[in-house]
């Protein structure tokens, strides 16, 4: 028994010891890439394909899974020219650990690079009108959170010593900032904010207005990489989607990467 | 009552009349030859709230909106719908009448008649485009040659109109060869081609014993798109007087800038008779083939064709901040005007290293070579060279992709010497400022951290902290003030708790009868507020739930402080009863 113990824990040692040396060594890669994309392009995109390799060898087989090897691998793919598998792999860092304000940051800055337009619709902007304190950092809407959730149970603490004007007022007022902030938070946290189920990352695609190329393109143009877009409805080969500013067509499987 | 009523309902319509609406429909032009272009204006007077006719109706020719604009036609109110036409066929042509939606209501314009007349051809007037080559790569640089030649004499020609598609076709960049010829030059002329000006080269041409006006002009032409293109034959079509003989036989050339041939299309040769002249070149067909992707550069623009690039930089030795003149040399293109440089400050192995402005100027060729100046300026001391410039390009010959590139510049930077502003001694004794502003653009760094291999908390310690932190705090002080709030809400019990808790604390150091005494009746007296030493049990007897026992204990103590006789055995007893039957009172008293 002691002898397998033995054995089981020596394997496990050795696989993570493993798995160490192979992040350390994608990371190495990034760092060569990035030297090397001041002098050799051609050599910095080669570095940087070969530690896309290291990560999503670690995504895939070895089944880890954090924000931190996420956004490595969505920063490798950024500097590589692959703007869909960097919206893909932040949105999967976003899921691990929503409102990470440097994955946001990426993810912004990336979406700004992708070909595709895509203007905010009304209904949405009516939305982050009423709802402004949701577009606040996620770090922000925790400290107004905290504060608020502090000085209500400060105000029942004090209530047993003495009587404050207003009392009921102040605590209400209290429960509702906290319950505003409260809510955004879970909204965030659970990803209820992030519908986006997918990220175009084939160069172009043409979207349809039906399953099928037997239909008219949706729009005068392609779509391109890095478009996001969540999933409606299914069928066969082809997916209903919704993007980002509301419009909806139908495209084909295969030039998508699904988030989850 | 009638009459009220019925100028009440005459009313609105005696308002309305005061603005009559009319509309009415009109050309520039009644006759005219096929192929020239006129306008079409639809005028409403009257209202402006006018919707625009359905143009399909008007079979016969190709209808172009031009504009659609409320105006003032008169002081009153009017509305003006233009549109050119240019008519598909000769003959005489009818635009019927037009539906015109003026206030919700139909109304229709007048039918217009027009005579088009078909231009005349000539067997001496030609129009040749010529391709250097009828297959090409997307980018490769094509030589389109424009050729017009005439034995009619060009200089009796006016309101000249020539339509080159190329220069209006989707699917070409069109760009002008290194040696085309300027407009100041002897034997250039200007021509109105495709809605813009050209500068020719006029020349004469002998074929057989006919003598031959020629225009020339060319073209390089950068394919965008991929596939077999068609393009429509180029054309010519002007005005033609026959020109008077002159007694000394010489022809009446005028070969200043501008030519006869820079008019305006709709120019018309008044009072004389003239002819209208078409010709046009042969339709011509491209195959263009898309670029093959193995091999392809990542920093690969575009550019097609062998070429190299050198470059030198002065002065070596520099201070930072100093500018540094780089001089790059593009050289051995077939076209030179078309290779282009990459943008230095996009490129990471300058921006990081140098100041680029973002406005530089463009190459100039030079002997076929095409010339490019920056400035640079070293950021900092530790920039050791200007980086390499690298032009990648696809050469069709071999079908490969290659990369011109210029060797690095060894760069040595000093120190600089010079004052900044930040350094000045300002004369209002204000220390200037750096005021930091965040750069939005870019990503965020890579994590290194072996972390990355664990798994991730869903939620932060800070949201934890948020949440939890306060409800606790709130208890814990709870639980510190209990006593404080209990003082506040209940005194009396608070008296009896402290009383108790005392009692508890004391009851160690009682060794005798003596002291028991003393600890109970203090227990008592602070329970009921009363003197610990000076109360009897008849002062407490109607305030206990359990008077008995206690009436007991309170004998005892009486009859051993007068008998002054105890014993071990029966002191412990004693305590004994003495805490239970206190701990019995505070659990009765409690619920009293």
């Amino acid at each position: 028994m002691f002898k397998f113990f033995l054995f089981f824990t020596l394997s496990v040692s050795a696989l993570l010891a493993d798995d160490s040396a192979r992040l350390e060594k994608a990371n190495t890669l990034f760092e060569k890439a990035s030297k090397a994309a001041l002098s050799d392009p051609d050599k910095s995109k080669k570095f940087y394909k070969e530690a896309i390799l290291n990560y999503q060898f670690l995504i895939d087989e070895q089944g880890y899974s954090s924000p931190e090897l996420f956004t490595n691998t969505g920063n490798a793919y950024f500097f590589s020219g692959d703007l869909g598998l960097a919206i893909v792999n932040y949105q999967k860092a976003l899921r691990l650990e929503p409102g990470n304000s440097d994955v946001l940051h990426n993810l912004k800055f990336v979406r700004a690079q992708v070909i595709d337009e895509l203007p905010e619709s009304m209904t949405e902007k009516v939305v982050r009108t009423i709802f402004f304190w949701h577009s606040w950092s996620l770090e922000c809407r925790i400290v107004f959170f905290a504060l608020f959730n502090l000085v209500l149970w400060s105000l029942l603490g004090l209530n047993h010593f003495k009587t404050i004007p207003r009392f009921t007022q102040y605590v209400f007022s209290s429960l509702f900032i906290c319950l505003l902030m409260g809510t955004s938070l879970g909204v965030t946290i659970s990803g209820w904010d992030n519908g986006v189920d997918g990220v175009i990352t084939e160069k172009e695609v043409i979207a349809r207005q039906g399953n099928g190329h037997i239909y008219e393109p949706a729009f005068m143009t392609p779509l391109h990489s890095g478009t996001e877009f969540s999933i409606l409805d299914s069928r066969e080969n082809w997916l209903y989607v919704e993007l980002l500013d509301g419009s909806k067509c139908w495209l084909p499987k295969q030039s998508l990467t699904f988030i989850d | 009552m009638n009459r009220l009523v019925l100028i009440f309902l005459l009313l609105p319509w005696a308002l309305f009349a005061q603005e009559e609406v009319k509309v009415h429909a009109e050309t520039s032009v009644k006759s005219f030859f096929l192929g020239e272009a006129f306008t079409l204006n639809v005028m409403v007077s009257g209202t402006e709230n006018v919707k625009a006719p359905q143009m399909n109706v008007v079979n016969d020719f190709v209808v172009k909106k031009v504009s659609e604009s409320a105006v003032s036609l008169n002081d009153k109110k009017g509305y003006i719908i233009r549109y050119k036409l240019l008519a598909k066929k000769d003959g005489n042509l009818v635009i019927p009448a037009l539906g015109v939606k003026v206030n919700g209501a139909l109304m229709e314009t007048g039918e217009i008649k027009l005579e088009v007349k078909k231009p005349l051809t000539h067997k001496g007037l030609q129009v040749k485009v010529h391709l250097s080559q009828s297959e090409a790569f997307v980018g490769e640089p094509i030589l389109a040659t424009f050729i017009l030649s005439s034995e009619l004499p060009l200089y009796a020609f006016n309101a000249v109109d020539i339509t080159y598609p190329f220069l209006t076709h989707y699917g070409f960049k069109v760009y002008d060869p290194h040696n085309s010829p300027k407009s100041g030059d002897k034997n250039s002329i200007g021509l109105p081609v495709s809605n813009t000006r050209i500068i020719a080269l006029r020349g004469n041409e002998k074929r057989g014993d006919v003598n031959l006006d020629t225009i020339t002009f060319k073209k390089i032409l950068i394919p965008r798109v991929s596939g077999e293109l068609i393009i429509k034959p180029a054309t010519f079509l002007a005005s033609y007087t026959p020109p008077e003989v002159k007694t000394n036989g010489k022809r009446n050339w005028q070969p200043q800038y501008p030519s006869h041939f820079n008019n305006n299309f709709f120019e018309e040769v008044e009072g004389k008779s003239y002819e209208k002249y078409f010709a046009s070149s042969n339709e011509l067909k491209l195959v263009i083939k898309d670029l093959p992707t193995k091999g392809k550069p990542v920093d690969f623009q575009g550019l097609v064709g062998k070429c190299e690039v050198s470059a030198t930089a002065e002065p070596a030795i520099v201070e930072a901040g100093a500018p540094v003149s780089l001089r790059i040399v593009v050289d051995g293109h077939e076209y030179p005007a078309i290779p282009e440089l990459p943008q230095l400050g996009q490129q990471l192995a300058f921006n990081r290293n140098f100041s680029i402005p973002s406005r530089q100027s463009p190459g100039r060729v030079e002997n076929k070579t095409k010339l490019f100046l920056r400035t640079l300026r070293p950021l900092r001391t530790d920039v050791s060279e200007i980086p390499v410039i690298r032009i990648p390009y696809f050469d069709p010959q071999t079908e490969t992709y290659g990369i011109a590139q210029t060797k690095a510049i060894a760069l040595t930077v000093t120190p600089a010497k010079t004052v900044t502003a930040f350094d000045a001694d300002l004369s209002d004794g204000k220390i200037l400022k750096n005021k930091l502003e965040k750069n939005k653009e870019g990503i965020h760094h890579n994590s290194l951290s072996l972390a990355a291999l664990k798994r991730q908390r869903l939620v932060s310690p800070l949201l934890l902290t948020a949440v939890f932190v306060p409800p606790l705090l709130y208890l814990l002080f709870l639980l510190i003030t209990a006593e404080s709030r209990l003082l506040l809400r209940d005194p009396v019990a608070a008296r009896r708790k402290f009383a108790y808790k005392k009692f508890k604390s004391r009851l160690s150091s009682a060794t005798d009868t003596e002291s028991l005494e003393k600890i109970v009746r203090s227990y008592i007296a602070d329970s009921f507020n009363l003197v610990s030493d000076a109360h009897t049990f008849a002062e407490i007897e109607n305030k206990l739930p359990e008077k008995e026992a206690l009436m007991k204990i309170y004998d005892v103590f009486d009859t051993r402080r007068f008998s002054k006789v105890s014993s071990t055995e029966d002191f412990s007893s004693l305590k004994k009863e003495a805490i239970r039957v206190i701990s019995s009172l505070n659990g009765r008293m409690k619920n009293v």
